[in-house]
């Protein structure tokens, strides 16, 4: 047993037990199809549609230091793109492709605008973006169908020329196009913030006016940083579009900004799994809350005020500073 | 080693009826450690900013040698060949001391856009990286957080990161301010090894008499935004003017 414990307090905080728990996650979101319902694959679906956004956010937060309450914008941007490219009859991943290609093109001409402002005037000013894209998924009857919305938007099936040819109908095979384009796109960010460009995004969030004197353009960096944000946005609301079929002016509501940015508080800002954590739980506390109370906004409300008074760095932030030393010590009295 | 390398033109900078820097024409020769000595609100720091592109001034012109860099925002300055540090101290607090000085090779190495490897995975930033931090004795704190490192710790990397895009000229700005004597003195240490060893050209703003007295070839002192004297320290110390402005309390 002494040996057992040992390894377990020796590997606890290594890379490898990390790459354990990752793999063991994955597994489970593989299988979970062979044994669940499809309202729990659409509720799964629906976390990973959350934590793309919450990781767009965490993005400019935890990384850059920049709030953003406009990424609904780059949302509605991809839903309705990808929406509009699939009720003309293209094939799954063209639609995706193409939201995500509208989301970063918005990002960055109204991103433009916004990097060279800080704080509460670059909040102010993606806030009144976003709005602005919401008025006008609302008036543009033409094209978005104003309040009605997109409608009959077909799951189309995934293919790519003759190599491949998937259908995508059933809620267990679109379950499987979402997990996997969710985790590759999270193992991307992984991938840039590790990055020298993720690199020159934390300096920017510690010390704007040291990254300028180091050489680097800080302007041009976060309007980068700014862009990949609005295709990680663009990106969950390409893949709403098919698993609602319908898409209306709700999906660029600000709630749909502030939602990521809760669940991102929650979780952690500073811990890189801190979003996927945090959507899935506020994702439970929202489904578990509502069952009891129809104000479940007040209970959460007051989980929230406790995170952000006594838990700075979110779930995982606590993790690391008090759980895991506990779990140490209590393990090392084990052996 | 005694041509000029960066001078300024009748620059004049003002914040609102407050004129800071008053039509001052600056002359720095390279090779040399030059100093900028004054009271308070002398202009000093107004004058630095101006000439590193933190600031831009009103009237008058930045040359490095002989190209007008007037206009230019910081990081053009920095790729120019001109770095400085700041007298508020001004590292990435969150970020770890290896990271400190990873990130201004980014740009002198040309991987600032570089977004899927892994920073360590850049070879030449892994290695410069550790040449700088073995020169400023930091290499075994590599893997702390730089928020955490002791005040003359953290002076020390962040004059390392001034000097990790191998500038030509490079301002300190109270490279010594809120250090105690010991760590004063390993840092007026570091700066005259790198001064003897490299081809950066130092210009130092000190209050501390002593240490401009002991480091610089060369001191400028500054009064209301003009220049009031300029030669070697030991005019300096003898020029009666500046005794009776800044230095007759001190001396």
């Amino acid at each position: 047993m002494t040996w057992l414990t040992n390894t377990l307090v020796l590997s606890i905080n290594s890379h490898r037990f990390k790459l354990v728990w990752l793999g063991a996650f994955i597994i489970f979101l593989f299988i979970l199809p062979l044994f669940s319902g499809d309202y729990l694959l659409y509720m799964v679906m629906q976390m990973a549609i959350l934590c793309l956004l919450s990781y767009s956010v965490n993005l400019l937060l935890g990384y850059t230091g920049l709030l953003s309450f406009g990424q609904a914008g780059f949302y509605a941007c991809g839903a309705y793109a990808c929406g509009k490219v699939l009720l003309a009859g293209a094939s799954l991943l063209p639609g995706i492709v193409i939201g995500v290609a509208v989301a970063a093109i918005a990002a960055i001409i109204l991103g433009f605008f916004c990097v060279r402002h800080t704080a509460i005037y670059f909040a102010m000013l993606t806030l009144a973006f976003g709005m602005m894209i919401f008025s006008l998924t609302q008036k543009w009857v033409n094209f978005t169908g104003g309040d009605d919305g997109l409608i009959g938007i077909p799951r189309a099936a995934l293919n790519f020329f003759y190599i491949f040819n998937i259908k995508m109908d059933t809620i267990p095979a679109y379950y499987y196009f979402v997990i996997a384009a969710t985790l590759i796109a999270i193992y991307i960010l992984y991938r840039i913030l590790n990055s020298p460009l993720g690199l020159i995004f934390q300096g920017i969030r510690d010390s704007e006016t040291r990254v300028s004197f180091v050489g680097i353009s800080v302007r041009k960096s976060r309007l980068i940083c700014f862009t990949i944000a609005g295709m990680y946005a663009g990106l969950g609301g390409a893949l709403l579009a098919p698993l609602e079929q319908t898409i209306t002016p709700s999906a660029s509501h600000w709630i749909n900004s502030t939602d990521p940015i809760i669940a991102t508080l929650l979780g952690g800002m500073y811990n890189f799994s801190g979003p996927i954590v945090g959507s899935v739980i506020y994702f439970l506390l929202k489904d578990i809350i509502v069952r009891f109370t129809m104000n479940w906004m007040l209970i959460l409300g007051i989980i929230i005020i406790i995170l952000v008074l006594t838990f700075r760095g979110g779930v995982m932030g606590a993790f690391r500073a008090y759980l895991l030393p506990w779990l140490k010590s209590r393990l090392r009295q084990g052996a | 080693m005694d041509e000029v390398i960066l001078r300024s033109e009748r620059l004049t900078k003002s914040f609102g009826k407050f004129i800071a820097i008053d039509n001052i024409d600056l002359k720095f020769k390279s090779g040399i450690i030059t100093s900028i000595i004054g009271p308070n609100g002398a202009g000093k720091t107004t004058a630095i900013n101006l000439l590193t592109g933190a600031l831009h001034p009103d009237k008058g012109k930045v040359f490095f040698k002989d190209k007008d860099i007037t206009s230019l925002t910081p990081d053009q300055s920095v790729k120019h060949g001109i770095t400085r540090s700041f007298q508020i101290m001004n590292i990435f607090p969150m970020l770890t001391v290896l990271q400190n000085v990873e990130l201004p090779l980014l740009s002198l190495l040309g991987k600032n856009l570089k977004w899927f490897y892994a920073v360590s995975r850049y070879r030449d930033v892994a290695e410069e990286a550790e040449k700088i931090l073995r020169e400023l004795s930091l290499w075994d704190k590599r893997n702390k957080v730089a928020g955490e490192l002791s005040h003359g710790d953290q002076r020390a990397l962040e004059m390392g990161m001034a000097i990790a895009p191998k500038p030509e000229m490079c301002f300190l700005d109270e490279p010594s301010s809120g250090t105690n004597p010991l760590e004063r003195a390993s840092i007026l240490e570091l700066i005259k090894r790198l001064a003897e060893e490299g081809s950066t050209t130092f210009v130092i703003i000190e209050h501390d008499m002593d240490v401009v007295f002991s480091l610089s070839d060369w001191t400028i002192v500054m009064n209301k935004g003009k220049v009031l004297a300029e030669g070697e320290p030991d005019e300096i110390r003898q020029n009666k003017e500046v005794v009776e402005i800044y230095l007759g309390e001190e001396v």
